[in-house]
């Protein structure tokens, strides 16, 4: 067992081999196609289990969501002054999470990372299905779900525009746009493994990989317009990066209550986001390497990597909090001092601390490479992670609504069961589309792997 | 008639090297085909270059969205005012995030439509098997196509560089 941990592990610092030998020289390509469609292919009981669990979750949030419709919002604890429940906190996280995919794909495509090219198609997916996520919620919070068309702008016999001056319009069109890009970044980004996919599959399979790799074959005028068309790509969504979670926090921060409107909430919304969403790609990666016997390709020098952003974004976003604290205690804004004061020791406090502890404290781990490299104490720290920018956005949402300027108005609030059952069945959503996305496609780039190869050169002798 | 000769090579020198002999024999760079599993850049060059017409797809794609969005915003703003918070009825600021999605929203569908367009996708005369191609090129092997009336010729340069497999097409 130990033997085997040391030939998959990697320098961290240069992607070294014990064997000296570059991370991807291990390998050789038709071991890549082979050991990636394998891992797709072949799922064990443990797959099976954790599909039926998903899909039972999905389920029941649908059913809770038919029993919402039925009976009114109110079921799902709409009370005064908190109205938007955790529907908005699972929205606003799971937008969150989306993020880091961008990070990954597009961003460390620019600067030509290396380490990237294991993670990133998880990533890219995870972004995918974060967004689908996402996008449930605000239609959930509306209650009349059949009205959600009016947010689309067309000429209409209401005669009616949509506000673009309005933070929810802004909403609308950014988290389109993300998903639709995304999407397409995703997909372009598989045509050449669904190929190599397609020459493996027999029966239905093949047919469904050879509709949709598009009968790509990998010709130096197809990977000529492939290589500057990803390029674009990856310049169009490295901004969008920025700006998505940049307009979400615009929700808040263009709104009048204390706790919201402030002007940091842009970067610290967009640091927030690729601290959780890193969090994620650790919590996901970790089992699936495992399941799918991946270890080969993610290795714990992935990790290291991963570790570090999680370690800087979570510095920053300790920094936001000291800021936000700061500018509440200094701005001479009593409301805002007020707010402040209530998260960290009024009705809420516990979840303002488990905030800290979880975002603040845990990351800290971190700094160490033995930490950064331990690939199991890595996934429990992501979990806290994840907890705690959970809660982050808990704190932002249910605390400011329950304390703002009346103490007439100020109220708690306590989930209730259709809340926290959708509120679950979304994370089994999420996980569901995850499950069926490995079992159908490759989970990690083969053609970018194969291109860390050493060339086969007949003058050297190898392949 | 011309035909296609399809050779199949296993190192990367070899199909460098035919397709060197190729282009020297008078071939020009449109006749010939590289395939390989991944992209090899020095040889995408030497074919063609790097640079690709998605660019020009990709801008008009960018330009659509961001007057489309200027239309939009402007358009619904003037046949439905609506005065809110304080701002103008046009109020360009807030109207910048809508304009920036619609700009990278656009661009990015027409990237994705030149991509499809210039590679000629969906190829669905592959599906069938009837263009030159092997499984084994999208594993670990290289292929090059050659169009050409000279059958004889191309089967010696690809056998002389250590062709694997040869196949003609008609």
């Amino acid at each position: 067992m130990h033997a085997e941990r040391e030939k998959i592990r990697v320098n961290i610092h240069e992607g070294i081999t014990p064997e000296g030998k570059e991370y991807g020289e291990q390998f050789t390509y038709s071991e890549i196609s082979e050991e990636i469609y394998r891992a797709s292919a072949k799922p064990s009981i443990w797959y099976f289990l954790g599909l039926g669990i998903c899909v039972a979750l999905v389920l029941a949030g649908v059913g809770t969501v038919a029993y919402l419709v039925m009976v009114g919002m109110g079921a799902a604890g709409f009370t005064p002054p908190i109205f938007w429940i955790h529907f908005i906190v699972n929205f606003v996280f799971w937008v969150g999470i989306a993020h880091s995919g961008t990070l990954i794909s597009a961003v460390l495509h620019l600067f030509r990372s290396k380490w990237r090219r294991g993670i990133f198609r998880v990533a890219e997916a995870m972004t995918v299905f974060a967004v689908m996520t996402a996008g449930l919620f605000p239609l959930i919070h509306i209650g009349r779900q059949w009205y959600f068309y009016f947010l689309v702008p067309y000429p209409n016999q209401r005669e009616l525009w949509v506000n673009f001056k309005s933070a929810l319009m802004w909403d609308f069109v950014a988290v389109l746009t993300y998903f639709t890009v995304s999407l397409m970044f995703f997909y372009v980004g598989m045509i050449p493994d669904l190929a190599t996919f397609r020459e493996k599959a027999k029966g239905i399979r093949r047919t469904i990989y050879s509709i949709l790799s598009l009968g790509w074959k990998g010709t130096d005028k197809e990977w000529r317009h492939y290589n500057r068309s990803y390029m674009f790509f990856a310049a169009f969504a490295t901004p969008l990066v920025v700006s998505v979670h940049s307009v979400v926090s615009l929700d808040f921060a263009s709104g009048v209550i204390p706790g919201w409107q402030s002007t940091i909430f842009p970067p610290y919304f967009v640091a927030g986001a690729i601290f959780s969403g890193m969090a994620m790609v650790v919590t996901i990666i970790t089992p699936l390497r495992k399941l799918m016997k991946l270890e080969k390709f993610v290795t714990d020098w992935h990790y290291d990597h991963m570790g570090k952003i999680i370690l800087v974004t979570g510095l920053i976003v300790t920094y936001s909090y000291a800021v936000e604290f700061a500018l509440a205690i200094f701005s001479g804004n009593k409301y805002e001092y007020d707010q402040f004061i209530y998260r960290a020791t009024g009705d809420y406090a516990w979840a303002f601390w488990l905030m800290v502890f979880c975002n603040c404290v845990v990351p800290l781990f971190m700094i160490s490479k033995k930490v950064r490299t331990n690939v199991w104490l890595m996934f429990v720290l992501s979990i806290f992670v994840n907890i705690g920018m959970w809660f982050e956005r808990f704190n932002i949402i249910i605390i400011s609504l329950s304390h703002d300027f009346l103490p007439y108005a100020f109220g708690t609030y306590l989930p209730r069961w259709p809340e926290l059952l959708i509120t679950f069945a979304a994370f089994a959503w999420f996980f569901m589309w995850f499950l069926l996305f490995a079992k159908f496609f490759p989970v990690i780039s083969i053609a970018e792997t194969k291109e860390l190869v050493p060339k086969p050169l007949r003058e050297r002798g190898e392949h | 008639m011309k035909k296609v000769l399809l050779g199949k090579f296993t190192y990367l020198d070899d199909a460098e090297k035919v397709i060197d002999e190729l282009l020297k024999v008078g071939y020009s760079k449109k006749d010939i085909s590289f395939i390989s599993p991944f992209p090899v850049e020095h040889i995408i060059e030497k074919l063609g270059g790097s640079d690709s017409p998605v660019k020009y797809s990709v801008f008009t794609g960018g330009v659509l969205g961001f007057a489309s969005a200027i239309a939009l915003v402007l358009i619904t703003s003037l046949a439905y005012i609506l005065p809110v918070g304080g701002k103008p009825v046009v109020a360009w600021i807030p109207y910048v995030i809508v304009m920036f999605e619609l700009t990278v929203l656009l661009g990015s569908i027409f990237n994705l439509l030149g991509l499809i367009a210039f590679c000629r996708l969906p190829d669905i005369v592959l599906f069938i098997g009837w263009r030159p191609f092997l499984p084994s090129l999208t594993d670990d092997k290289f292929g090059i196509t050659v169009s050409t009336d000279r059958v004889d010729e191309v089967k010696a340069i690809f056998e002389r560089n250590g062709a694997e497999e040869i196949r003609e097409y008609s």
